[in-house]
């Protein structure tokens, strides 16, 4: 349940979407992503999880194309990190 | 996938790919799902199900000290006078089943239920003895029946999470120590619906994300979780990443498992949705059973409080009220349905009451009620494996002790377990270098129980 409301609250979209704007002036999704692990998770991303990312922004901005509606493929990618373990878990 | 797949295989998980992926249990059992219908607080079982008259002639007076010296009495003294109950009982059924005015609706089945008046448990107050009965030692920290049930045949529903709890009433003592996972791995806590509004919130995809994007957004979610996980060891991220699956497919499943629109009127009415005090536990009832269609293992539901240290004549009857018709209707519907062989009901709280009374308020001429009282107390439970139809076990003329056919919470333990195939000696969780198991070190099935 917690899932759900981490998922679908549209407070968490807004915090995504605030980390989305910060990142943004990086010059490129690379330097955008490597901005928001700083800030989210106090590290730099591995190559895989760049490689992911990018990977899952390319599929966000191709559904995004379609409808002017849908979620930012850079918001996206935040709440992807606002949503990973290591974010909700302080170790 | 196979960094998920070998961390799953790690010890607490049975499957390698889904921790609630169903299993077989040690042998076939009867029952496959479970409802527990909780009654916190202790309900009195002389104004329930077990008549005394003799405390009637006794009312008013103190017992004799030799028969109170030992009780663990919670508030009263020992030399509180004996409460007479008003409560009149009949025989119902074939098996002739004494119960008492309250319990109209459940004297139409007592054919189908197993009631049980030698309960006894060794906790005299609500926490330790709600500990006891659902993590089987009066110590915070283990696993509960429904995790542990969990645990061992994992949930037939992909859909649902396997163990849910739903509330009706005030809260209880114990709380979440009723449902949590313990030491077992987080994913086999009970899952709680809420009893106001939606009883499951943000189920909707936020505005701008339709279900495929919400797919992709899990996916990306779910592959970095794994290289956490294998970088790490965490076995507790595998849970995260089970619960965002789980997230997903409900948001699918719960809307058509919450709409009740699909139910006949005389379904409804059965089960007293159509009028108040009825509808609450009456609706947590008909999800339960809905849930055990949909493959939902187990499903506790909480209903506070039958804890009557005062007012006890007007508190039962209340309580009753609130909760009678909808337990019995939920046996019959099962029934009907074909689903009671293989789904076991349990009614009970987590000890009784005394047959002295307590007054709080002595200046208030109605407001007796009765202490705590864990050396004698009764449940019921049917289907599943059970055998309806009968009573087993006697308390004295008083209703202090038992004096035939003892049954401790472990041994309720060990023959619920039995129904549902497990040898309870063998259900176990590997923790602090030693098995752990729900019965602690203890239980014997009760094959009087058994169909």
């Amino acid at each position: 349940l917690q899932a759900l409301n981490l998922l679908n609250d549209p407070v968490f979209l807004e915090a995504a979407q605030a980390l989305a704007q910060r990142v943004s002036s990086a010059a490129d999704l690379p330097r955008q992503v490597q901005l928001a692990f700083r800030l989210a998770l106090s590290r730099e991303p591995s190559a895989g999880e760049l490689a992911r990312l990018e990977r899952y922004y390319a599929q966000q901005k191709a559904l995004a194309a379609a409808d002017p509606k849908a979620l930012p493929p850079l918001t996206g990618v935040c709440s992807v990190l606002l949503n990973l373990d290591e974010f909700i878990v302080r170790e | 996938m196979a960094a998920l797949a070998h961390l799953l295989s790690l010890e607490g998980y049975a499957s390698a790919v889904d921790p609630l992926a169903p299993r077989k249990p040690h042998f076939p059992g009867k029952a496959k799902s479970v409802i527990f219908l909780f009654m916190e607080g202790a309900p009195s079982q002389m104004d329930l199900f077990d008549p005394k008259p003799e405390l009637r002639r006794w009312n008013g007076h103190p017992l004799p000290p030799s028969l109170t010296k030992d009780l663990k009495l919670a508030f009263i003294k020992p030399t509180a006078t004996v409460l007479g109950s008003p409560r009149e009982f009949q025989r119902y059924g074939q098996c002739g089943m004494e119960l008492c005015d309250l319990l109209p609706h459940l004297s139409g089945i007592a054919d189908d239920i197993c009631l049980v008046r030698s309960m006894y448990s060794d906790a005299f107050n609500h926490h330790p003895g709600q500990l006891l009965l659902f993590t089987g030692h009066t110590t915070f920290g283990r696993p509960t029946f429904g995790a542990w049930v969990v645990y061992g045949l994992g949930s037939e529903s992909q859909n649902l999470p396997g163990f849910v709890v739903l509330t009706s009433g005030n809260g209880t003592s114990a709380g979440t120590d009723n449902f949590s996972s313990g030491f077992l791995p987080s994913t086999y806590a009970g899952t709680v619906l809420r009893n106001t509004g939606d009883p499951i919130v943000y189920l909707s995809n936020p505005a701008g994300l339709t279900r495929e994007a919400q797919r992709a957004r899990l996916d990306a979610i779910r592959d970095l979780n794994q290289e956490r996980a294998a970088r790490t060891g965490d076995r507790e991220i595998a849970s995260r990443i089970h619960a965002y699956e789980l997230a997903f497919r409900m948001q699918m499943s719960a809307p058509e498992l919450l709409d009740f629109s699909g139910e006949s009127k005389a379904t409804l009415e059965m089960y007293g949705l159509d009028k108040e005090p009825t509808r609450p536990f009456g609706a947590n009832c008909l999800l339960a059973r809905r849930m055990v269609e949909r493959g939902v293992r187990f499903v506790l539901l909480m209903h506070a409080s039958w804890d009557h240290h005062s007012e006890i004549n007007k508190g039962i009857v209340k309580q009753c009220a609130a909760t009678e018709q909808p337990a019995a209707a939920l046996v019959r519907d099962l029934q009907q349905r074909g689903l009671l062989d293989s789904t076991l009901v349990v009614w009970g709280g987590e000890f009784g009451r005394t047959p002295m009374s307590e007054i709080r308020r002595p200046e208030d001429a109605d407001n007796a009620g009765r202490d705590h009282h864990p050396n004698g107390y009764s449940m019921w439970l049917a289907g599943g494996g059970i055998r309806g139809g009968q009573v087993i076990g006697k308390t004295d003329e008083l209703g202090l002790q038992v004096v035939e056919n003892r049954i401790h919470v472990h041994d309720l333990q060990a023959t619920i377990l039995h129904c549902l195939g497990f040898d309870h000696t063998r259900l176990t969780y590997r923790h602090l270098g030693r098995d752990f198991r729900l019965t602690d070190v203890a239980g014997e099935v009760v094959p009087k129980m058994l169909a």
